[in-house]
């Protein structure tokens, strides 16, 4: 078990390091520069007027005129010492923001999670145990109708609606959650809900088809003969088992929820890691660009290293070497 | 030497040929009325797509105005989010004179530029199914063509390639696509690689899991104790056996990558104005301001775009049961 996880956590760093590369090279082969950045909004305009010489000397303070090869080793050189420098564009160094707005990100996530998770198992069990009745027709429809349904629209959609018949907007400003918890809960639980219906679409679906699968298994018949109620078999026997590719998935919709938490912030203006990386797309802010990226990478192989591990526990069967 | 038909047997024989596919067609609709009923919307976004111009009544461009002129609009009232089946006097370009005028009728009424929605709406089809099926059959491809060489190469190599394939999917596919997407400039190609970009890693899994098993296969040793070259055995008998789950597979991505190409939009890295109408776009940015004038102008696209992608997900859960039920809930 201690091998194989030490083992896993190895192979990060291969994985880490060609994320990186893929990054650096993808930010430095366009033809976005920087330090158009530097030179206001107004870079069209302006940009006779600077000369080529200052925006030659910009470039060395940004190391950008670096052989990609020595700006790379730099970077990783900085990041492995924990000082991936300052962001281009905040004249602040990206840790500090990447701090602030890491809170939120993993708020969302997490409650999102869960809350797909409480939606999720319930309604794909009730719909294996009820197969082809309306309930399991209704759920059916409900999933992969929430599963076509762009996640950008569904929330335009909510903001429609709570606008148009309950004239409620979420609260303008922002408040972190040991600040104001009251504040908090009400500008994230409209971001929240909707990525957590989202994302349990998905987990009903593989619910569904595990506990039907489940359901034909001897064990189970067994388990109804010696006279155990329904309760009893589905929650000791056949909710377990039927979890496993559910955790499976779950896993995956790591990556896909971070799309999502990305839209999402957008769409309601929250603060988040997700928030600053589009901005920071948009700009060309290389440092921050990277860095977040790496961490999202690090953080997604974390999870799917994790879910690996919950095998295990749920399915003594399975043994790691 | 190949015996030279004549036209009227080789009409008889795509007649024929024709008449088989659509057969087989009408079974597979029978056994999954679902799998139809998703063909049918993809046909109608195809159809859409192919006869834009013939469908759309205007030009999806053209910013329309009453042919009015007062004081403050010299030009004349510009016939903004307008509602449904509005129909309207404006100026006929067509002619030189230009007092003529026609009258113009908008079936889901205008949108916040004065251009007709439902114009736009049917060339944002274009752009959908050309943008997802052009990333899909890039990305498709090259995945293949990896998955095929990593599963029979094995060794080091499939080791190595295992490797950049985990690296390439620990990154988010939005994130991916927002950084080449930005980093290439707004553009139709730049667009489609990014969409692609997620698509490979995905596909070359697949493939290289079938490719795995399919090459332990006893008809593999004989056709290479035929003398048969690996290239040989690589495309003309384990190719053949990845077609089933690579069109299940393509099913599914074109729908993901019509959500992606709006979401690019969405974000402002993807499509920009004035376009001919994106889907993505149309719920972006400017319009979305006046979602409380004329809802319908952001809940159209978005209807679009989902029974879109509900058509292809339908018709790849029912391929999946009809062709490889053991990929059930990939």
């Amino acid at each position: 078990m201690q091998t194989y996880i030490i083992r896993r956590i190895l192979l990060f760093i291969p994985t880490l390091f060609l994320v990186s590369i893929v990054v650096f090279v993808l930010l430095r082969i366009g033809p976005g520069d920087p330090v158009d950045i530097f030179l206001g909004d107004a870079a069209e305009g302006t940009r006779a007027l600077v000369s080529q010489r200052e925006l030659q000397e910009l470039r060395a303070s940004l190391h950008l005129d670096d052989n990609i090869v020595v700006q790379y080793g730099k970077w990783v050189v900085d990041v492995f010492t924990l000082n991936p420098g300052d962001s281009f564009r905040l004249n602040s160094p990206v840790l500090d923001q990447v701090k602030s707005a890491l809170p939120l990100t993993i708020e969302i996530a997490l409650v999102t999670m869960a809350l797909a998770m409480l939606i999720a198992v319930p309604l794909g069990v009730i719909s294996a145990i009820r197969q082809d009745t309306w309930i399991d027709y209704l759920l059916r429809i409900f999933s992969i109708g929430f599963l076509a349904m762009p996640i950008f629209w569904t929330g335009l959609v909510a903001i429609l609606i709570s606008l148009e018949f309950f004239n409620w907007i979420p609260p303008i400003e922002y408040k972190e959650i040991w600040e104001d918890p009251v504040e908090n809960f009400k500008k994230l639980w409209l971001p929240i809900l909707i990525l957590a219906i989202n994302s349990s679409a998905v987990i009903a679906r593989m619910m569904r088809s595990g506990t039907l699968e489940i359901l034909r298994q001897d064990y189970v018949r067994t388990a109804y003969a010696k006279g155990l109620s329904e309760r009893l078999v589905l929650s000791r026997h056949v909710i377990k088992n039927a979890m496993l590719p559910v955790i499976t998935v779950a896993g995956l919709q790591a990556a896909i929820l971070f799309g999502g938490v990305l839209i999402m912030e957008q769409l309601f203006v929250l603060p988040g890691i997700g928030f600053k990386l589009v901005s920071s797309i948009t700009t060309d802010d290389f440092p921050m660009i990277q860095f977040i990226v790496i961490m999202i990478a690090f953080f997604i192989m974390i999870i799917n290293l994790l879910v690996d591990l919950t095998y295990g526990l749920l399915d003594p069967r399975i043994r790691y070497q | 030497m190949a015996t030279r038909l004549n036209p009227l047997e080789t009409a008889v024989r795509a007649f024929n040929a024709v008449g088989r596919g659509l057969a087989r067609l009408g079974r597979f609709v029978r056994r999954k009325p679902l799998g139809g009923i998703g063909l049918f919307l993809l046909l109608i976004v195809i159809i859409m797509a192919i006869f834009s111009r013939q469908i759309a009544p205007q030009d999806p461009k053209e910013q329309f105005f009453r042919s009015s002129p007062t004081t403050e609009q010299p030009l004349g009232e510009l016939l903004r989010l307008k509602g449904p089946f509005t129909s309207a006097v404006v100026p006929d370009r067509s002619t030189a004179d230009p007092l003529d005028s026609k009258s113009v009728f908008f079936l889901l009424g205008t949108d916040n530029l004065s251009r007709d929605l439902f114009s736009r709406l049917v060339y944002g089809a274009r752009n959908a199914v050309v943008l997802s099926l052009m990333s899909v059959l890039i990305g498709t491809t090259i995945g293949t063509f990896v998955g095929l060489i990593s599963g029979y190469v094995g060794g080091m190599l499939d080791l190595v390639v295992q490797r950049i394939v985990d690296g390439w999917m620990a990154i988010p596919a939005l994130v991916l696509a927002i950084t080449i997407v930005h980093s290439l400039g707004p553009s139709t190609w730049s667009i489609i690689i990014g969409i692609s970009a997620f698509i490979w890693p995905a596909v070359s899994r697949i493939i290289r899991s079938v490719t795995l098993s399919v090459r332990e296969h006893q008809y593999v040793d004989a056709a290479r104790a035929l003398g048969a070259s690996d290239a040989r055995i690589l495309f003309r008998h384990i190719l053949p056996q990845t077609m089933a789950p690579i069109i299940i597979v393509v099913s599914t991505l074109i729908g993901a990558a019509i959500v992606i190409e709006a979401a690019l939009s969405f974000l402002g890295v993807g499509l920009t104005e004035p376009s001919r109408g994106s889907w993505g776009l149309m719920l972006s940015g400017d319009q979305v301001q006046f979602i409380r004038v004329q809802p319908m102008v952001v809940l159209w696209p978005g209807i679009f775009i989902s029974l879109t992608v509900f058509g292809a997900n339908l018709l790849g859960d029912s391929m999946r049961d009809v062709w490889d039920p053991r990929l059930r809930g990939i």
